[in-house]
This record gives structure tokens, C-alpha cells and sequence, in this order.
């Protein structure tokens, strides 16, 4: 089975959720089919009483701690002591220190934080060796994001026999993005613990609210400007089958394909934005007039167009070669 | 030592088509020119159309480059690689599908015609004396063994190095391996790594083609692109710089980033050079 824990909990101590905010994300998080979550000791304060359905997990300094937080399902303790309630964290900055493993062959649940290098070097090898080492453990794993490579190390962790791992939401914290991941395992693993991922929308909604950032538009799975489309091979082959360029459908993330105009749009581009906007159509010989000014105005903004000025170029091209179009 | 590797930059072809992005023939030139300053080693420049910015700016940068060998990309279509051909440039891409989900249902072909005009196109290009390089488009959900085989028909026609594309971003590092592997043991062949971000893996699929044999790997300024971009060049740098030696420095990569954002306006890095965000 796999586990991934959520620890976007644990990484807005700077910015606070409020217990509405917290309760929502937690709901998102269940819908999503993530049902484990690491959340930091002001979160847990803020909460009062934790929500249902969901195994909590709370990193503490001293196993005496312990005691103050009613309903934790596991405690991570940096280097903890081997008890039931307890996973051990361990730091690995670089692959040389994985033979440290070793020492702690006994531990029945760590986690391994880090490795952020690891694709550099020979990754299968090195997650071989984590799990020799460490044969009679439960291992989490828990890749950190500097070069870039946490979300694809995550799922190379899952894809060779791994069972758990630890991510967050959007990347936060510089840990593996939990929605890539989820997403990846989908496609590459059939791992869907839950059909409907749509919340996706919603939780990016919420995490801005609460950082008070804006996410990339263009970040993987989560960005709002994914799926808009300018290029006219590209519009032609999702106008033929969205398959041709789309991975997985836009719907199934709470997003819809959007068709845009600029330099690089195609004849068919023309002919499905006049659709769209209710314009009918017109022939082939003016649709060319049409995308030569589209193209020719969008060089001229280094932009792309927006429907008004679409509307405009149409309207202009209709009047002054006198025609009418087929609504 | 380290191993070398080459940079292919696409920032003013694959990047340009991220919608917002529309650069005139005088910004390509400019940030060409930058880009051949710091040892790129390709710079594709663009996909030569008469409606937009014509071919004259490809011969500008071709007389004025020092360092990289500039390319242009064109469809499997006979018409548009002679209008390719007339720019004169070092290198004419020549980008085909070889899925059969993106052959059957965009084509609207088959396999045979693929091969067939593939050649055809090649050879037009080649009797003009220029370079060949061939993409095959959506390499990650493509028949390994249909990729072998054109690659062997391109081998023997002279072309020397193709490109894998993850056209729709679905491949993971394993998978990258597995493919390039596969090719390399049945042609000698060069290969161009060219990934897309969709599932936030550009770098890792990246390190783990160049780690796995392919020559070239491809790169685009803060990572720009279709849907979620292609690989961030300043960041492949830097990941993968320790383990591969590409000639080139990773902070003059933020100088023509910065002359970049001078002509597309807009804070680039604000978005593409944070993990989070």
C-alpha cells in the first residue's frame, strides 16, 4: 500500500491558518484521497480538536512531549528513541552518509529526509541500499527539492518497491509537490486512492489565501494557465483528439482547456475562437486575412490577443472586404 | 572528470509558444546573439513563417554568431522544409510524431507515410547541404521499437543525432532511462533530450537522459514553454553542473535571463526559479 504524508501543515507556522482554514484544508486534503498529515505543534494548538478520518503526525524534541498531544498517530523525533508512537528523522545531505543508515538498523519506523542530490547520482542503487540497510524498518521517505528533482525522486521511491513518502502541497517547504506526485503515481502507476482530484482548485486557492503568494500560473498540475493554448499545431491536435497534447483530461484538475490567439496560432485557432464566441464562421481566403492580422497585432502588443481584440480584427476584416458571416 | 554534455537552447522556438510570449525578429536577434555569447552550443531559433517574422533575422543571426550552431524547426512537410532551407542555418529540425495516438489521430496517417515523408523531407534538406536533426515528437507514449526502426532509416541516410521529446510531459526518470538505453543498443546514434514540466520532473528526466547517454539536452530560459514549461536551463545547470561539464557558466545564463525579461517585460524568476511558487 502506499502512504503519502502531507506535510504543507508543518511548513506555515510564518503564516498561521486560521482553525477554518485548517479544517478546510484537512477536508480538501480527504477528498484528494490524502489522509495523512503532518502538522506542526502551533496547528495542532490551533485546531483544538482534530478532525476525523485522518492519522496526524506532530514533530517533537523530547518523547516527555508527548503527553500534551491527545489523538497523534506517530511523533517524528530527529534521531527519536525506537517506541511504537515514534518515527526517527534522519538528515542526509549527501549520498556518502546513507552507510550511517546502519547504525540504526533496529529502528521500526524512520524517515529520511534530504538526499537532495540523489538523481545525480545512481538513485536506484542508492534506495537499494536505504532499503537493505534499514530491512526490518517501515522507511518514509522524504526527498527535499534544491536541484528541482524531490517530486520525481518521491516517485522513483514508490516505482522501486518504496511504500511510503512524505510531500506537501505546491512544494512548500522545499519538499516534493504533493499534487505532481499524486499525479504522476496516477498516470504512471495507476495509483488513484481517489477518483476525484478536482479540489486540486480549491486547495490552491486556499494555500494562497493563507501565504497570501500567488502560485505560478504555469506550475505543474495546480497552474491556472496550463492549459491555455496558443500554438496552432497544438490546437489543431487537441481540436482533433485532446490526447494529442493533453497527458490527462484538464477537467479531472477542476480546469478547462482555453484556447488563446497570438503569433502562433494556426487557421484552426480562428475558426474555434469564432465558435466559441458565437460569431459562425466565414470562408477559408478571409479566416487567412484574419490570422495574418492576429498575428501581425500580437508581434506588434509581443503579446497574445484578448477576445475584444479579436472581435475587433473580425469586425474590421468583415467590413472591409464587405462580407457576412455564416452565423 | 566530468563528462560533457550540449546545450540546446529552445527558448525562442518550444519557449515562444507559451501564450503571452510573442517576440519580433530584432528581439531574436538580440537574445540569439546573447545566447551564442555564452556558449550555448544549438540555439534553435524559431519556425520560419512568412506572416510572422520571415527568414531575414535567421540570416542576421547566422552572419553574426560566433559560437553556436543556430537551427530552425519545421514540420514533416515537404513545403516547409525547402522554406526552412532558405534561411540558410546550420541545423533544420525536422520534427515528426511518432506516437501512434498523435500519427493516426492528428495526421491522420500511418506508420508508412510517417516514414516515408520523413524521408522525403530529410533528403530535400540534405541535397541542400545543410544538417538534419530529427524529433521524434512524443517519444514517452511512442512504440520503442517503431522509434529503433526510423532511427536506423535515419542513421543510414546520414542523420546523426534525433531528439526524444516528451511532447506531453509524462515520462519519469526510470522510463527516460529505459527508452534512451534501448535506442542506444540498437543505434549508433546521438540523442537530444527535450523534456516537459507537466509533472514537475524537466530536470530529473533531464540529468537522467544525459546520465543515460543523450548528448544533448534541451533547455529554454526560466524554463518557458507550452502548459508547464520545458526544462529551466539555469536550474538544469545548476543541478546537474557538478556530475557534467556543458561549457558554459551558470550566472552569464542569468545576465541574458535578465535581457530577456528587458524584452517580454515581466518578472520571469518571480515565477519560474522557486520551487513553491
Amino acid at each position: 500500500m502506499i502512504r503519502i504524508i502531507d506535510a504543507t501543515l508543518a511548513t506555515l507556522d510564518h503564516c498561521l491558518p486560521t482553525r477554518e482554514q485548517l479544517i478546510l484544508f484537512c477536508d480538501c486534503m480527504k477528498t484528494i484521497g490524502i489522509t495523512d498529515l503532518e502538522i506542526s505543534q502551533e496547528v495542532y494548538q490551533k485546531l483544538e480538536k482534530l478532525p476525523e478520518g485522518f492519522r496526524f503526525y506532530v514533530k517533537i524534541d523530547a518523547s516527555p512531549l508527548q503527553k500534551f498531544f491527545r489523538g497523534i498517530h506517530r511523533f517524528i523525533c530527529h534521531n527519536g528513541e525506537n517506541t511504537e508512537s515514534v518515527m526517527s528523522e534522519f538528515q542526509l545531505n549527501d549520498i556518502r552518509e546513507i552507510v550511517q543508515l546502519r547504525a540504526h538498523k533496529s529502528r521500526d519506523y524512520v524517515r529520511i529526509v534530504g538526499l537532495d542530490d540523489l538523481l545525480c547520482h545512481n538513485y536506484e542503487h542508492a534506495m537499494k541500499e536505504i532499503r537493505q540497510l534499514l530491512h526490518r524498518s517501515k522507511i518514509n521517505f522524504c526527498p527535499e527539492n534544491t536541484y528541482g528533482c524531490a517530486s520525481a525522486l518521491a516517485v522513483q521511491w514508490i516505482l522501486t518497491g518504496g511504500s511510503e513518502i512524505t510531500t506537501s502541497f505546491a512544494g512548500s517547504g522545499n519538499l516534493a509537490a504533493t499534487e505532481e506526485v499524486l499525479m504522476a503515481l496516477r498516470i504512471a502507476a495507476r495509483y488513484k486512492p481517489n477518483q476525484d482530484i478536482t479540489s486540486l482548485v480549491k486547495l490552491k486557492e486556499l494555500y494562497e489565501t493563507i501565504t497570501g503568494k500567488k502560485i505560478s500560473p504555469y506550475k505543474p498540475v495546480i497552474g491556472n494557465e496550463i492549459f491555455h493554448v496558443e500554438s496552432g499545431i497544438h490546437v489543431d491536435g487537441i481540436a482533433k483528439n485532446p490526447s494529442n497534447y493533453e497527458a490527462y483530461p484538464p477537467e479531472s484538475v477542476g480546469q478547462t482547456t482555453k484556447i488563446i490567439l497570438g503569433k502562433h496560432s494556426g487557421t484552426s485557432s480562428v475558426e474555434i475562437k469564432l465558435k466559441e464566441l458565437g460569431m459562425g464562421s466565414v470562408d477559408q481566403e478571409t479566416t487567412l486575412v484574419i490570422l495574418r492580422k492576429i498575428k501581425k497585432l500580437s508581434m506588434k502588443k509581443r503579446d497574445s490577443l484578448s477576445d475584444e481584440e479579436f472581435n475587433s480584427i473580425v469586425r474590421e476584416v468583415m467590413a472591409y472586404e464587405g462580407k457576412k458571416m455564416d452565423c | 572528470m566530468r563528462e560533457r554534455r550540449w546545450i540546446v537552447d529552445t527558448t525562442l522556438r518550444d519557449g515562444e509558444q507559451r501564450p503571452g510570449i510573442a517576440l519580433r525578429p530584432e528581439d531574436k536577434i538580440q537574445l540569439a546573439l546573447l545566447l551564442d555569447d555564452i556558449n550555448v552550443h544549438e540555439i534553435e531559433v524559431g519556425i520560419p513563417n512568412v506572416d510572422t517574422e520571415g527568414i531575414d533575422y535567421v540570416k542576421e543571426i547566422m552572419k553574426k554568431k560566433k559560437n553556436s550552431y543556430i537551427s530552425v524547426w519545421s514540420r514533416v512537410n515537404e513545403e516547409d522544409v525547402i522554406y526552412s532551407v532558405s534561411c540558410c542555418p546550420d541545423i533544420i529540425h525536422i520534427g515528426t510524431p511518432v506516437s501512434y495516438v498523435q500519427i493516426y489521430s492528428k495526421l491522420k496517417k500511418n506508420k508508412v507515410w510517417m516514414q516515408k515523408t520523413l524521408a522525403r523531407c530529410v533528403d530535400i534538406a540534405m541535397n541542400h547541404g545543410v544538417k538534419v536533426t530529427v524529433g521524434f515528437e512524443d517519444s514517452s507514449r511512442a512504440d520503442v521499437g517503431f522509434m529503433i526502426h526510423t532511427a536506423r532509416l535515419l542513421k543510414d541516410m546520414g542523420v546523426e543525432t534525433i531528439r526524444i521529446a516528451d511532447t506531453v510531459g509524462v515520462l519519469t526518470p526510470c522510463r527516460t532511462r529505459t527508452m534512451i538505453e534501448e535506442i542506444l543498443e540498437h543505434v549508433d546514434i546521438n540523442i537530444e533530450m527535450h523534456a516537459h514540466n507537466d509533472l514537475g520532473m524537466a530536470i530529473a528526466n533531464s540529468i537522467e537522459g544525459a546520465k543515460a547517454g543523450a548528448k544533448l539536452i534541451d533547455c529554454a530560459l526560466f524554463g518557458i514553454g507550452e502548459r508547464s514549461g520545458n526544462c529551466n536551463m539555469w536550474e538544469f545547470l545548476h543541478a546537474a553542473e557538478r556530475t557534467f561539464d556543458f561549457g558554459i557558466q551558470k550566472k552569464k545564463v542569468r545576465e541574458v535571463e535578465k535581457a530577456f525579461e528587458k524584452i517580454a517585460g515581466g518578472n520571469w524568476n518571480e515565477w519560474e526559479n522557486s520551487s513553491s511558487f
